[in-house]
């Protein structure tokens, strides 16, 4: 396999890079690899210069269509299986008459993209003028380096409009210039940004309540009172079949699932989420929290519970389809596991009631008194980028900015208007009055009534099962900020607690979103001030740690799962451990993720 | 016998023919064989030594924006990386030890089927065995992980259901496929049901090449069907065999990517990262792609392949009587 994937792409790389040697010369002068302050000077007079002389102009920020004369564009985008047709479809139709601008699709195949991407830009092919898609930061800092994407720094300054409009705060408009700025100090990609409340928790971890309350146990607070309840479980034959067949916590890679990642966060802060920073900071300074003493006790606590039997070992080696299969279960057959790890949407089948069982598991306070909660940051993302082939990059730039504006932003989400979710602004009377359940929830967010929602019953294309020509499945420019993203559901609680949701006699699809609110609930907050989750490396960075941080992450892991399960003994071996870290390159790995976090947040 | 006594019949034919015409009088006269040769040619040219230019970015700082020829020259640091990398040792020593568990295993078992499929009389029993052994072949890799993951899994698998029945017991069994020991011995056993089939027909292919004479003559002899075996089958598979084993030899640092990274977990990693579960974890996951880094392991790979395929070749034409090797 890894032969032959390599073949391939020498072998492409090879016959497209023949004719790639012959014309590169002037493709890589195009004086946008020497940074920020030439293409500044390069773009603010091209603005007025060269493009004056005749042809579509730009028209002014905020204004519609974007061009005086009708452009033709050519868009690079992943092709989703879920779109029947991208020319004929209504978001294409809808930016050809409101911003004049017709676009024709150059779709990346569906399977590995990137490859394509990669060929495309290093075979010297003509470029389609905008690219959409979703780069590493470390890919996109690299192409904008090499000149094959245009840096956007003067247009996100003088061009910008409804980008400035959007519900959000100053720190998130902060953000995103954080996060967007390559370290070469140019901003590529054009963001999109989506913070969805519901996907905010990171960990979500089930407990089966209805053993609780037949062995008549309170629900555990701390990592003490947890390990008693699965002794309980254990011992105790919570469900009542006379076997010993109970499993008390099943930990796993289920999407929302790693439990044993959490049990390490009651004993020392440790977010895993993004690969390129495993560290925490305090005061801006960045440490490590595997090598620390709070991540040897956590040791000890995995492994006391793997060793009398709570916790099931193949915690370390289950897959999330095996996971499933443990609790998705048939009316007939009797719950087994007491604890288990993993959003409700892929443990259990929609409109299964063995889902009734289980309720949420608060975040645990770990023997010194400290819980902590990683959240999944918002969603920013920057992976809309105008190559250096495009003629119009003004017209285009203007094309992403109306993108942002709140109506188009949902559209890009939702579908049409009218046909597969309502907005208020359209009809704010009529709407409140369609949808009266939709005041609790935005009202907890600050706002006087949901912002949209999706009209019940019709197939939201984003999920489709069925082919649709409505929009590009394709995160594209769009701002979500919480306020209008999440105002279409309800973020308040459907009931405060698991008897109350019972009691209501809510249907399963209630009783899913009474988890999911509640771990929002339960859980948000208990982060500490300062994070380093994604750190932006320059080339020579990235060339220089790339191969240790592999290392040292996946040894992270691997050694979790050896200390928990005896392989390797926590009192023995630590040193050891602590030794094997430093030798893969911690101190320098730790050294250049300094000088990152510095250049980024200081 | 007979095949090589005719064609060397007809080799020596032919340069009594050609005596005194010009090599391109004869390229002429035969002109339409060279025509059919063009596509072959043309093929490996394109597809085998054309991308080994590519091989330059091993020792180049391989950036997709500046393409092959234009990313700049780095030397051997990617070597060097490599050798240093603390993981270096572990994937060497992994990949050898698997491959040569494998070979070992792998080699002689398909052998033996043949040997003894060749013996068996019943032609409907044979054809039937045939085929149920090599059939396994064609299932896709992900299935027959799937299958053995699903198989083992202590608590829903036919494992775990066959022990607690046995037992007696509630309690689930310890699981199989977490022991970091016992990765190898799924991997290679695993490996021989589902190619131990496939494997043998080569062989079976050669053992129905035997002149019966060769066993008549040692049936009137007085030798057992066994005896037959070894002095009659055995030898007239012997160039095959040891062919087929220079192959493998030349093979000994690749260990297939799919198969170990579907098996792979966190427990059994000391035992199962790889060379190229390594490369694909190092050079194409992380990051920006390490496509240089890749590279550069994949020659050092490529490179210790040929050593060890030249050197078996070697030893095969010193060892063996009629000198078999591959040129």
């Amino acid at each position: 396999m890894k032969k032959s994937v390599l073949a391939i792409l020498v072998i492409l790389c090879m016959v497209t890079g023949i004719v790639a040697g012959c014309t590169q010369t002037p493709t890589t002068t195009g004086g946008t690899t020497t940074g920020g302050t030439t293409t500044k000077g390069t773009t603010a007079s091209g603005t007025t210069g060269t493009t004056s002389a005749s042809g579509p102009q730009v028209t002014a920020p905020g204004e519609l269509p974007v061009t005086t004369e009708q452009v033709t564009l050519t868009m690079g985008i992943q092709q989703n299986v879920r779109v029947a047709d991208y020319e004929d479809n209504f978001m294409t139709k809808m930016v050809l008459d409101e911003c004049g601008i017709e676009l024709d699709f150059v779709l990346f195949p569906t399977d590995q993209p990137l490859q394509k991407v990669q060929l495309m830009v290093s075979s010297g092919e003509v470029l389609p003028d905008i690219i959409h898609f979703g780069f590493s930061d470390a890919q996109r800092a690299s192409y904008g380096a090499d000149g094959v994407v245009l840096p956007l720094n003067d247009y996100m300054d003088n061009l910008t409009f409804w980008y400035n409009q959007a519900d959000m705060d100053a720190e998130e408009y902060e953000m995103i210039k954080i996060l967007g700025t390559s370290p070469d100090g140019n901003f590529y990609g054009f963001p999109a940004y989506m913070n969805g409340l519901g996907d905010v928790i990171q960990y979500m971890t089930n407990i089966n309540r209805t053993w609780l309350n037949t062995l008549g146990l309170e629900m555990p607070t701390t990592t003490e009172e947890f390990r008693n309840v699965l002794i309980a479980f254990r011992d105790q034959d919570p469900n009542q079949n006379g076997q010993k067949d109970e499993i008390p916590f099943m930990a796993g890679p289920a999407w929302s699932g790693n439990v044993w990642q959490e049990i390490i966060n009651c004993f020392v802060y440790w977010d895993p989420w993004y690969s390129t920073s495993y560290f925490n900071v305090t005061d801006g300074t960045l440490w490590a929290p595997f090598i620390t003493d709070e991540w040897r006790d956590a040791m000890r606590y995995l492994r006391g519970l793997v060793q009398d039997g709570l916790m099931s070992e193949l915690s370390f080696s289950i897959t999330g389809e095996e996971m499933r299969a443990l609790v998705d279960l048939t009316p007939e057959q009797t719950d087994t596991v007491g604890v288990v790890g993993g959003h409700y949407i892929v443990l259990w089948a929609s409109g299964n009631e063995h889902v009734y069982n289980w309720d949420v598991l608060p975040s645990l306070k770990g023997p010194a008194g400290v819980t902590y909660q990683p959240t999944r940051t918002p969603n920013y993302q920057f992976s809309t980028f105008i190559t250096k082939d495009n003629k119009y990059p003004e017209i285009s730039f203007r094309m992403f900015d109306y993108w942002w504006e709140e109506k188009r932003s949902l559209i890009t989400r939702y579908g049409e208007p009218g046909v597969h979710w309502d907005y208020y602004k359209d009809d704010p009377e009529g709407f409140k009055a369609k949808y009266p359940y939709l005041a609790a929830g935005a009202v907890a967010q600050g706002l006087d009534f949901g912002k949209h929602t999706q009209i019940p019953d019709v197939q939201n294309p984003w999920t489709s099962t069925e082919p649709h020509k409505s929009i590009w499945n394709a995160h594209f420019c769009c701002g979500l900020p919480s306020r209008t993203y999440s105002s279409g559901v309800s973020v308040a609680p459907i009931a405060a607690n698991w008897a109350e949701a019972k009691e209501k006699g809510l249907g399963t699809e209630a009783h899913r979103l009474y988890m999911n609110v509640n771990y929002y609930q339960l859980r948000n907050g208990l982060e500490p001030e300062q994070t380093a989750k994604r750190l932006l490396f320059t080339q020579e960075e990235e060339a220089a740690i790339n191969e240790m941080r592999t290392t040292i992450n996946s040894y992270i892991g691997e050694t979790v799962a050896l200390f928990a399960t005896g392989a390797m003994d926590i009192e023995k071996d630590w040193d050891a451990y602590v030794q094997t870290l430093k030798d893969m390159g911690l101190d320098t790995y730790l050294q250049t993720s300094q000088a990152a976090y510095d250049r980024m947040y200081k | 016998m007979a095949n090589t006594m005719k064609s060397s019949a007809v080799s020596l034919a032919g340069k009594k023919r050609n005596k005194g015409k010009s090599w391109t009088s004869q390229f002429v006269r035969n002109y339409q064989l060279h025509l059919f040769m063009l596509i072959p040619i043309a093929y490996i040219i394109i597809f085998n030594y054309v991308p080994m230019f590519g091989i330059q970015i091993a020792f180049k700082n391989f950036s997709p924006g500046k393409g092959i020829w234009g990313s700049p020259w780095a030397g051997l640091v990617h070597f060097q990386t490599f050798f240093k990398s603390y993981q270096f040792q572990r994937v060497i020593v992994n990949t050898l030890r698997i491959s040569i568990y494998s070979l070992l295993v792998n080699f002689p078992l398909p052998i033996v089927l043949a040997l003894m499929l060749n013996t068996v009389r019943n032609a409907r029993f044979k054809k039937t065995v045939q085929t149920v052994t090599y059939i396994p072949y064609f299932l896709s890799m992900v299935v027959v992980v799937g299958m053995l993951v699903q198989f083992l899994n202590p608590m829903t698998g036919v494992y775990g259901t066959v022990y607690r029945l046995i037992t007696g017991s509630a309690s689930y069994p310890p699981s199989i496929i977490q022991k970091p020991g016992s990765f190898i011995h799924l991997y290679v056993w695993s490996g021989v049901w589902q190619y131990l089939g496939w494997n043998s027909i080569i062989y079976i292919a050669a053992l129905s090449g035997v002149d019966p004479q060769l066993h008549e003559a040692a049936q009137i002899d007085g030798a057992s069907r066994f005896k037959r075996i070894l002095t009659v089958d055995l030898p007239a598979i012997i160039p095959t065999i040891s062919v087929l084993l220079i192959l493998n030899a030349g093979s000994l640092m690749s260990v297939g990517f799919e198969k170990v990274y579907l098996m792979q977990n966190n427990l059994n990693l000391m035992q199962s990262e790889v060379i190229s579960t390594y490369v694909y974890k190092v050079g194409l996951t992380s990051g920006m792609g390490n496509f240089s880094y890749a590279t550069a392991i994949g020659l050092f790979n490529s490179i210790i392949n040929c050593i060890l395929l030249v050197l078996v070749n070697w030893l095969s034409k010193k060892t063996s009587e009629n000198s078999t090797s591959l040129w």
